[in-house]
């Protein structure tokens, strides 16, 4: 397992719940018959936003974090193989109880581990500064 | 009111010719669990079966078992000589909305004669373990002085 996300708080965050593996057979009728194969959700996305950071000096002298380090992150998990813990800023912002669901700390908490969907997105607006766009995927280790 | 969701659970036993006296027993539907059955614990291992079952002519049925190609699987396959002449029994049972297994289901018995790999998956492949025999298979002996020579695959065909 790679280290933990590094602590930024992103600028905007999209969570999808994940979903029982299943298939469903839709006859000509329209009636459906579904098929569970796992007794467990999988597949939770969470996409991230961080805006205005800088590249690689915080712009606001050294208490930000930059886009070297979540780019360092990526490298250190090895693109999207390996998986990690997310972070403490990834869940800023939410109610303590969903925080802690998604970080896995809760008795419900999915049993899922977190790895890049794909590799992060920088976007460069001005000198020194960028705006990076990640998707994490949570899925379930067999 | 009949259901519309179903929950099936496959367990399989795997009994290899180098080590008969210690079979695998692996289920695919209660993730990362051991579940009991017939008293004996099953581990959880993401596997599919696939392939006839049947057919109205009682044909020698190749069954596909999926794995991922992970340390376990190769293990499994290098130590079980290739899953060669392997004995599978998958054992059917439907699950309900609480995650007991209902009683009851369906058993049934293969003979393993080979396996493949690819760059993710390993495939064990099994016939059903009884071959079939065909309507009107003369009841003597097939030798080669009643029919000539006799070919080496099992394609026999009569004319």
């Amino acid at each position: 397992m790679a280290a933990t996300f590094p602590n930024i708080t992103p600028s905007s965050r999209n969570l999808t719940m994940g979903d029982l593996p299943s298939k469903v057979y839709r006859a000509m009728s329209g009636a459906t018959v579904r098929r569970a194969f796992g007794n467990k959700k999988t597949g939770y996305v969470m996409k991230l936003q961080f805006k205005n950071l800088g590249d690689d000096v915080s712009v606001f002298s050294g208490t930000q974090r930059t886009v070297k380090e979540i780019l360092d992150h990526y490298c250190e998990a090895n693109g999207t193989f390996d998986n990690f813990n997310l972070g403490l800023g990834l869940t800023k912002g939410m109610g303590t109880e969903t925080a802690n669901y998604f970080k896995g700390n809760a008795s419900q908490s999915p049993e899922v581990r977190w790895r890049y969907a794909k590799p992060p997105e920088v976007q460069s607006v001005k000198a020194g500064l960028s705006n990076v766009s990640v998707e994490l995927i949570g899925e379930i280790n067999a | 009111m009949s259901e519309n969701q179903i929950r099936i659970c496959q367990f399989i036993k795997l009994e290899t010719t180098t080590k008969p006296e210690k079979p695998y027993y692996y289920q695919n539907y209660f993730i990362k669990e051991n579940k009991t059955l017939g008293g004996v614990p099953y581990s959880f291992v993401p596997f599919e079966i696939e392939g006839g079952v049947s057919s109205l002519n009682a044909d020698n049925q190749q069954v596909t078992l999926r794995l991922p190609a992970s340390e376990y699987a190769v293990r499994l396959v290098e130590l079980g000589d290739g899953n060669r002449l392997s004995k599978l029994v998958v054992y059917t049972r439907f699950i309900n909305a609480n995650g007991a297994i209902k009683t009851g289901g369906f058993d049934e018995y293969y003979v393993g004669i080979g396996a493949s790999f690819s760059d993710d998956t390993i495939e064990l492949r099994f016939r059903s373990a009884l071959d079939g025999v065909a309507a009107g298979f003369p009841a003597r002996t097939l030798t080669e002085e009643n029919v000539g020579i006799l070919p080496l695959e099992s394609t026999l065909s009569l004319r």
